[in-house]
């Protein structure tokens, strides 16, 4: 059996090894083929950003007229945006116009979503069936531990919100979504070295990461994956062959032998990584690679934003994946990468906090999408040259009502972001909550306005996986094993066209 | 201000005389292992190789006592001299030279605690109270920091909590139990502090059921039931584990233990709560707030109704405490965290038995002695069939203790070294104090990759990064001035300078005398070679490498 799995694993990459101990063969192996480069035989990535801690959107994308919005400020007294100061946009196919406003940080996004690069889904979030009201009150199919940040956080990372009821195998429990579309995306890669992991992570929800076969390569979020050395070129590389020859001792003891695994891959890896984001970088145009830097130099007096530290070194590593192998690149098609930053559970003094987080979000995301559009013309890529579509997770949104220490409580339902130039933008998809909060409160888990979501997490997540090659249903089915039985019962129980569907159109058809 | 402490006796020096003075006994030659000692080694006899292993599972990393007339507590020769079963005795009654400090001029927590385990004497028990610290878990991530308190509210409230777990790590997993939940840092971290049954019209509302489940799920019984052997129990009809608890279980205990809040002078009125939290002590009961009903909890037993708070959490905790679960349950995970991820179920059998004893039921003490006496740990070697799975992955805490222990540095603790050791877990995935969740650093089920099955909880957090981390730790201690720059400094004169000698040294005692004939050679070819530079350079490859080899890494 051994033998069997590892020819089969082809030393696939065991970084975050407690996944890779499966008892039963994959049940997807033979139709590995499935996924494809649908209509982009060029470089694809997808990004995702994890607003860890439960980020309130319910701030982020605000109704301006009527009875929405003064539902919505009667609830927020303190921490709403008041009407002047709202940042206004006109999605398309709203029946008024100027409907929405943004938060008013969110200066650049608003400039990328009025120029159709960038969209809103409206109240997604963990789900296992669709849920009316009736359903919730009487615990019908209701996701596991709601309102918890790290039970959320896994429910969103792993699109299973039900995982000690759901029949999925024991090994898939433990996985996230981007990291088993890489299982099934793997095929579309044939990259140099062979066997380069899908997935990159700077940070974010390390579970989102983990496939049942294909591992993340986990990279310090400054971009850092490398062994130190001593300066002196020689000892240097007799120590690291001495290390790597040391590795193969193992005393016959099977940890020997997962420890020693692991540390190949990295060393393996980071090398070729390193390797690869050097050579790569230079085939830009040299002027497009001083616009990069500019855009992300640290604004002054903001040294602890994170963000787009991170989001540089995923422009560094999809460049290094893009670039054909036979100019020093990876020569990868398709990659996930994971990025986040946390300080969005803002139970206290939420008017002073979250315009400083939505400010880092909004800088780093448009330093990002500026440098995709200067990418995306560069010559250096040939036919491979990267599109990029960047999509929001977070634990949860949080309640419309205030509480009384100016911040708002743990919720459900939330609006994620999706940008690029891929993305069909200038749009709202799913469904905006009905803010009244003295009505009938069928959207509403209770009186606080946590919103019953009108989109599931499957749903976000399998447009972006399709968008990447992800498009049999056996696939499908692999990566959202609730999907298919949401959709069912959807139709089954007359529930809304929204919940009829496997995905959103947020995505430009190709 | 410095205050240089000598790592390997100045703390030993208070607290050897009063623990023993074994008659003088030379510890034997070093030499490598024969078959004839392995013969006659036994727990009161101790080999090299057994007494060293016995510290790599029961301390921080051994040390040697080098030449020292009396081999002080916490040394191999020590072990060696006394036996297995005084040495446990020695380490019961040792108790820390100070306590956790939540004190805003105290150092971090993590930092305190790599302090105590590299420096302190009290070895055994903070292995210990370690271990319970990754089971019952709290942290320091999930205690929000109030404006209503004089003190740093997280920093007080883990520093109280890394205490309770020191002072019982020897005493009765009950009273740990009780301590636990009593606890204002637990209180708050799992949401037992200001659990109501009412809300504030006085109009009954479920508890919140975060501390009850937790409390059944990874602290005392696990999801199924258990064999005493610690194998889940299965139902014979279909095939599927035998859940431990119910649901409506889980929220009768919410009930049953609702109504506990911070300690102030005087309770809320129904529906309310204290706001200031009280840190420095345990939480107080309030009737008020709880809900007095009779519930059935685990195994039939229906608490009484209408009675307090108190009468029911101890009731509560009772049913809890003699469920048949507790002791495999609690047994194998002190095992896995000192000895080996994959015990045989006959190994964790026996010491469940003794967690289980009649009439001396949940003696942590007894326990973790049957854990470190067993002949499944003793021995100059893992008994032979079961070497191919035996042990477990050091997680960074131990790689990095086990590691400088060895290299027996002075610290200078004005520079704060703790701080210093304590960022290097951080980066390899274990920032001590500040567990990432209730599931702690790894969980104990975790599979370890590419072994068709076998358990391996620490690799839950090796992947490419930390496992660079890991390599860059060493690099670091070894060749950049960041660990003299924190106060610790190596005297690499202790290390042998002749790469044969080097080699056998790292062999006999960094890998109790199991060094692989084939890595021997790798190493001295690595030194022999022409760029391996000078001799204080061949020391550090050779310590890197022995270090970063598997061999090291995995506890065996």
């Amino acid at each position: 059996m051994t033998t069997t799995r590892r020819q089969f694993l082809r030393g696939a990459t065991s970084s975050l090894g407690f996944l890779a101990a499966a008892s039963a063969m994959p049940r997807w192996m033979g139709n590995a083929h499935a996924a494809t480069l649908n209509g982009y035989a060029g470089s694809r990535v997808a990004v995702c950003v994890f607003l860890l801690g439960g980020s309130d959107s319910n701030n982020v994308l605000v109704p301006r007229l009527g009875a929405q919005n003064a539902a919505y400020l009667a609830a927020r007294p303190n921490v709403g945006i008041p009407l002047a100061d709202l940042r206004i946009i006109n999605p398309t196919g709203q029946a008024q116009t100027n409907a929405y406003g943004l938060h008013p940080s969110l200066e650049k996004v608003q400039g990328h979503f009025n120029a159709g690069r960038a969209a809103f889904v409206c109240n997604v979030g963990p789900l296992v069936k669709p849920l009316t009201k009736a359903d919730y009150t009487a615990s019908l199919d209701v996701p596991e531990n709601l309102f918890s940040h790290s039970d959320q956080q896994d429910a969103w990372a792993s699109a299973l919100a039900n995982p000690t009821t759901s029949t999925v195998t024991s090994d898939l429990k433990v996985t996230g979504w981007g990291g088993r579309a890489a299982d099934k995306l793997h095929i579309l890669n044939s990259s140099t070295p062979p066997d380069y992991p899908e997935v990159t992570s700077f940070g974010g929800k390390p579970r989102f990461t983990v496939g049942a076969e294909r591992k993340p390569l986990m990279v310090a979020s400054d971009g850092t994956l490398a062994f130190r050395t001593v300066g002196d070129a020689s000892f240097d590389a007799l120590q690291q062959q001495a290390l790597k020859d040391v590795m193969a001792f193992q005393d016959s003891a099977a940890l020997e032998g997962s420890y020693a695994g692991v540390f190949g891959t990295a060393q393996t890896f980071a090398t070729a990584r390193a390797a690869a984001r050097d050579a790569a970088w230079t085939r830009i145009a040299a002027g497009t690679r001083a616009t990069i830097e500019t855009l992300f130099a640290t604004p002054v007096g903001k040294e602890r934003w994170t963000l787009h530290i991170q989001l540089y070194q995923v422009v560094r590593d999809l460049v290094a994946g893009a670039i054909p192998a036979a100019n020093g690149g990876l020569g990868l098609k398709r990659q996930v990468f994971s990025v986040g930053f946390g300080g969005f559970d803002t139970h206290q003094n939420q008017d002073v906090d979250q315009p400083e987080l939505l400010a880092q979000l909004d800088f780093a995301l448009d330093a990002f999408q500026q440098a995709m559009n200067l990418l995306e013309a560069d010559p250096g890529f040939g036919a491979n040259a990267p599109q990029s579509t960047l999509f929001t997770m977070s634990d949860f949104s949080r309640t419309l009502q205030e509480n009384v220490e100016r911040g708002t409580d743990h919720a459900w339902g939330g609006h994620a972001l999706v940008m690029g130039n891929r993305v069909a933008g200038n749009k709202l998809y799913g469904a905006f909550p009905n803010l009244d909060l003295s009505g009938s409160l069928d959207g509403s888990t209770d009186d606080k306005g946590r919103w019953i979501p009108a989109v599931t997490v499957e749903q976000y997540g399998y447009t972006l996986a399709s968008w990447l090659g992800l498009n049999t249903a056996e696939d499908r089915d692999y990566v959202f094993p609730n999907v298919a039985g949401y959709v069912q019962d959807a139709i089954t129980r007359g529930f809304p066209a929204l919940a009829q569907r496997h995905k959103l159109s947020f995505m430009l058809a190709d | 201000m410095f205050r240089r402490t000598a790592l390997a006796f100045a703390l030993c020096a208070v607290s050897c005389t009063g623990t023993d003075g074994p008659p003088e006994e030379s510890p034997p030659a070093e030499q490598v292992l024969g078959e004839a000692q392995q013969a006659v080694d036994s727990n009161e006899t101790p080999s090299e190789a057994n007494s060293i292993r016995f510290l790599e599972q029961s301390s921080f990393g051994p040390r040697l006592a080098r030449g020292a007339p009396t081999p002080p507590v916490g040394t191999v020769e020590h072990v060696m001299a006394v036996g297995i079963p005084t040495s446990l005795n020695e380490q019961f009654v040792l108790q820390p030279a100070a306590q956790f400090s939540g004190a805003d001029t105290a150092p971090d927590l993590g930092s305190q605690f790599f302090l105590r385990a590299v420096a302190g004497e009290d070895q055994l028990r903070l292995r210990v109270a370690f271990a319970l610290s990754q089971i019952l878990v709290a942290s320091q991530l999930g205690i929000p920091e109030s404006t209503r308190t004089a003190y740093p509210d997280s920093k007080t409230a883990m520093a109280g909590y890394m205490n309770l777990l020191s002072t019982h790590a020897f005493g009765n997993f009950r009273d740990l139990m009780e301590a636990v939940t009593k606890s204002p840092a637990m209180g708050r971290y799992l949401d037992m502090v200001n659990n109501r049954a009412f809300n504030s019209a006085g109009n009954p509302i479920d508890p919140n059921e975060n501390y009850a489940r937790e409390m059944l799920q990874l602290f005392t019984l696990g999801l199924h039931k258990l064999n005493m052997n610690g194998t889940v129990q299965l139902d014979p009809v279909t095939g599927q584990p035998k859940p431990a608890y119910t649901e409506a279980q889980v929220q009768a205990f919410a009930s049953t233990l609702s109504g506990w809040t911070f300690k102030a002078a005087a309770c809320p009125a129904k529906g309310g709560t204290i706001t200031t939290p009280d840190y420095t002590q345990p939480m107080m009961a309030c009737a008020v707030n709880h809900d007095k009903a009779s519930k059935q909890l685990l195994r039939n037993f229906t608490t009484t109704a209408n009675a307090s708070p108190e009468v029911h959490l101890t009731e509560a905790l009772d049913n809890v405490f003699n469920d048949p679960n507790v002791p495999p349950f609690i047994s194998k995970q002190l095992i896995q965290h000192l000895v080996t991820s994959n015990p045989t179920p006959a190994y964790v059998k026996r010491v469940a038995t003794v967690f289980a004893k009649e009439g001396d039921r949940g003696n942590l003490k007894e326990v973790v002695r049957a854990i470190l006496e067993d002949t499944e740990a003793r021995g100059a070697q893992p008994p032979l069939n079961l070497r191919p799975g035996f042990g477990h992955l050091r997680s960074p805490a131990l790689f990095i203790t086990n590691t400088v222990r060895w290299l027996e540095p002075t610290l200078d603790l004005s520079k704060d070294p703790g701080n210093r050791l304590s960022n290097w877990s951080k980066s390899q995935g274990q920032w001590v104090t500040r567990s990432p969740s209730v599931f702690s650093y790894y969980p104990p089920n975790a599979p370890a990759p590419d072994t068709d099955g076998l358990l391996g909880p620490e690799f839950a957090i090796l992947d490419t990064a930390t496992v660079t981390a890991r390599a860059n730790f060493v690099h670091e201690f070894l060749y950049s001035n960041m660990a003299a720059s924190a106060g610790i400094t190596v005297d690499y004169n202790l290390v042998p300078s002749d790469p044969t000698l080097l080699v056998d040294w790292l062999g006999q005692y960094w890998l109790h005398g199991t060094m692989d004939p084939a890595l021997r050679t790798r190493l001295l070819s690595a030194l022999a070679d022409p760029d391996a530079g000078t001799v204080q350079r061949k020391k550090k490859l050779a310590l890197y490498l022995t270090s970063l080899s598997p061999s090291f890494q995995v506890q065996r």
